[in-house]
C-alpha cells in the first residue's frame, strides 16, 4: 500500500495557541515579539507566511519546529503539549519537522554537500558517513545535487546551495517541512523549481514514495507562492493574521497585503 | 579654606569612594555569573559527556580522535621547542649552579619540583590555550553567529554532544600527553646541556636523583593536574563560543576574554594543586 492510500484526512501537526514568540535576534534592542499566534497546521497543508524583513519570520518558524518554547501560550507538536517537557521527551517530536533556515540554509561548508547530508542520517542511526551514502544519494538525486556531491557547498554556484539545506532537512523523512524564505536570492529559474518542488512534496514526490509532506514556507513577497499556496497569513504589526485562501488573498482590501502582492498604488 | 569649600570636598570624597564601591560591587557580580555560567555549562557537557559518551560513537569519536590529533599531535613540534628551551633555562642554569657551590645532589629535586610539578604542566596548558583554545572560541562563535548552531538543534543533534564534548575531552587528553612528552624531554635536554657544560654529574647519578625525588602521588596528581587543565580550557572556550547568541563582530571580544578566563582558571588550580603538594 502506498503512503498516500494511508492519509486519514486532516489531523493538526503543528499548534500554536495563544502564543507569543520570543526574538531571538541578538541584534535586536529591545525584545518584540510576534502576540497571540493562533495557528494550526495540519497534513497535507501548504502554508505561506508572508511578513516584512524583521517581523519574526524565522522566531515564528523556530518556535513552530520546537527549538524554542513561546514565551506565552501553547505550542503542540503532533498532540504533544510542549509546556513542561524536557529536551529529550520533545526531540521524537521534533525529528518529525524539518527546518531549513534562511541565508542559504546555514550549510556546514567544512563538509561536503553529501557529508552535510549524511551527517543527520549517521548521526540518529549511529552509522559510519561511508555507509550512508547510498541514502545521502537518494536525497540528493531528487534535489539535482547527485553531481556535486563530493564538493564542497562554498564550491558550487549560490543558487544551489538552499538545496543542499533541503536534502539535508529531508534526510531525517519529516512529516513537517518549514522552510524560512527560501526564493531569497534565487534567480527566476530556481525559484521555479523550488515552488514546484515543494508543491510535489505536499502532493507526495515520486522520489519519496509519494509520502506526504506537509509545508510551510515564509516569505517577503507573496507573488510567487500564490499558484502553489494552500493557506495564506501574515505577520502584521506584531500579530497574526489569517487570510484564508488564494482566493481570499486576491480578494484582500488590506494595503499591507496590496503591497505583498505588489498591486498596491497611491 | 571656607566651612563651605570643606563641605563640598568632603561630598565629592564621599561621591568618589560610593561609585568605587559601586565598580567593586559591579566587578563582583560580574565575576560571580561569569563563574555561575561557565560552572552550569560545566556540568552540562560532564552531564551528556557520561550520559551520550557512546551515542552516535560512529560520528562523535572520529571528531574526538580529529581533536587529539589537532591538539596533541600537531602540537608535538612546538612542545618539542618548548622542552628544550626549558632544559636549557632551567635545568641548564640551576645544575650549572648547584655544581658551583658542590650540591648537584640537590639537582633532582629541583627538577622535580620546577619541572613536573610547576613549569611542564603549565608551560603545555598555556602553548595548547594559545594555539589551540583560541581557535575553538573563533571557531565556535563563529559557528554561533552564523546560525550553525541553530542547524545542529533542528537536525536533532545535540550541540554540547557534538561540539563540546569532543573538544573538551580532547584537550584534556592532549594536555596529559603533552605535558608528559614535555617532562621527558625537558629533562633529557636539561642533562644534555648540564653534559656540555662539563657539569660533574654522571647520568645514573641524575636519573637517581630525579627517582629519588619522585613520590606515588607526583604521577596521580600531575595527571589530575593536567587534565583539569585540558577540561579548564575546554570548558571555557567552548563556553565563550557557544554559550550564548552572539555576532560576528563579537567573536574577537569572546576570543580575548576566553583565554584570559582560562588562564585565571589554570592559575587558581595551580595554586590548589600547590596546596595539596605541601599537605601531601
Amino acid at each position: 500500500m502506498s503512503a498516500s492510500t494511508d492519509y486519514k484526512g486532516p489531523q493538526p501537526q503543528i499548534e500554536l495557541l495563544n502564543a507569543e514568540i520570543p526574538r531571538t535576534d541578538v541584534r535586536a534592542e529591545e525584545e518584540p515579539t510576534v502576540r497571540q499566534v493562533n495557528w494550526t497546521m495540519c497534513n497535507g497543508d501548504f502554508w505561506v507566511i508572508a511578513a516584512p524583513p524583521g517581523a519574526g519570520k524565522t522566531d515564528l518558524l523556530t518556535t513552530a519546529a520546537g527549538l524554542q518554547r513561546p514565551a506565552e501560550g501553547e505550542l503542540i507538536l503532533f498532540g504533544y503539549p510542549t509546556r513542561g517537557a524536557t529536551e529529550k521527551d520533545l526531540l521524537p517530536h521534533r525529528r518529525r519537522i524539518g527546518l531549513v533556515l534562511e541565508a542559504g540554509g546555514r550549510l556546514f561548508n567544512e563538509l561536503t554537500v553529501a557529508e552535510n547530508v549524511t551527517l543527520p542520517i549517521c548521526y540518529h542511526s549511529n552509522c559510519r558517513p561511508d555507509s550512508a551514502s547510498e541514502q545521502a544519494a537518494r536525497y540528493l538525486e531528487p534535489a539535482g545535487l547527485l553531481p556535486h556531491a563530493d564538493a564542497f557547498p562554498t564550491e558550487i554556484h549560490r543558487n544551489l546551495r538552499p538545496r543542499i539545506a533541503l536534502a539535508r532537512a529531508l534526510a531525517l523523512e519529516p512529516e513537517v517541512l518549514l522552510l524560512d524564505n527560501p526564493l531569497a536570492g534565487l534567480d527566476p529559474r530556481q525559484a521555479r523549481w523550488w515552488l514546484e518542488f515543494l508543491s510535489a512534496l505536499v502532493k507526495g514526490h515520486s522520489s519519496f514514495n509519494r509520502r506526504r509532506i506537509s509545508v510551510a514556507v515564509t516569505t517577503d513577497d507573496l507573488r510567487p507562492w500564490l499558484e502553489f499556496g494552500g493557506r495564506f497569513a501574515l505577520l502584521k504589526q506584531r500579530r497574526w493574521v489569517e487570510l484564508g485562501s488564494r482566493a481570499d488573498v486576491e480578494r484582500s482590501e488590506d494595503q499591507f497585503v496590496k503591497e505583498m502582492l505588489g498591486t498596491y498604488s497611491d | 579654606m571656607n566651612s563651605g569649600g570643606l563641605q563640598r570636598s568632603s561630598h565629592a570624597g564621599g561621591r568618589f569612594v560610593r561609585s568605587y564601591l559601586n565598580w567593586i560591587g559591579r566587578w563582583i557580580i560580574k565575576i560571580i555569573r561569569g563563574i555561575h555560567g561557565i560552572g552550569a555549562f560545566a556540568l552540562i557537557t560532564v552531564a551528556v559527556s557520561v550520559r551520550k559518551f557512546y551515542t552516535a560513537h560512529h560520528v562523535v569519536h572520529p571528531i574526538l580522535r580529529q581533536q587529539i590529533y589537532r591538539a596533541g599531535v600537531r602540537m608535538l613540534p612546538m612542545v618539542t621547542f618548548i622542552a628544550f628551551a626549558l632544559g636549557l633555562v632551567v635545568i641548564g642554569q640551576s645544575v650549572s649552579l648547584l655544581s658551583r657551590v658542590g650540591a648537584t645532589t640537590y639537582a633532582g629535586m629541583i627538577m622535580v619540583t620546577v619541572i613536573v610539578r610547576e613549569l611542564g604542566p603549565l608551560a603545555a596548558a598555556l602553548l595548547v590555550l594559545a594555539r589551540v583554545g583560541t581557535a575553538y572560541v573563533i571557531e565556535l562563535g563563529t559557528n554561533r553567529a552564523l546560525g550553525e548552531v541553530e542547524t545542529l538543534e533542528a537536525l536533532g543533534i545535540d550541540p554540547i554532544h557534538f561540539l563540546v564534548m569532543p573538544r573538551v575531552i580532547g584537550l584534556a587528553v592532549s594536555v596529559f600527553s603533552l605535558t608528559t612528552y614535555l617532562i621527558i624531554l625537558a629533562l633529557l635536554s636539561g642533562y644534555l646541556i648540564a653534559f656540555l657544560q662539563d657539569v660533574p654529574l654522571r647520568p645514573g647519578d641524575y636519573f637517581s636523583q630525579l627517582a629519588a625525588s619522585l613520590a606515588w602521588h607526583d604521577f596521580l596528581l600531575l595527571a589530575l593536574k593536567t587534565l583539569g587543565f585540558g577540561v579548564i580550557i575546554g570548558i571555557v572556550t567552548c563556553y565563550q563560543g557557544l554559550a550564548r547568541p552572539i555576532r560576528l563582530d563579537e567573536v574577537s571580544t569572546v576570543t580575548t576574554l576566553a583565554v584570559v578566563q582560562s588562564l585565571v582558571g589554570c592559575v587558581v588550580l595551580d595554586l590548589l594543586f600547590i596546596v595539596v603538594y605541601l599537605v601531601v
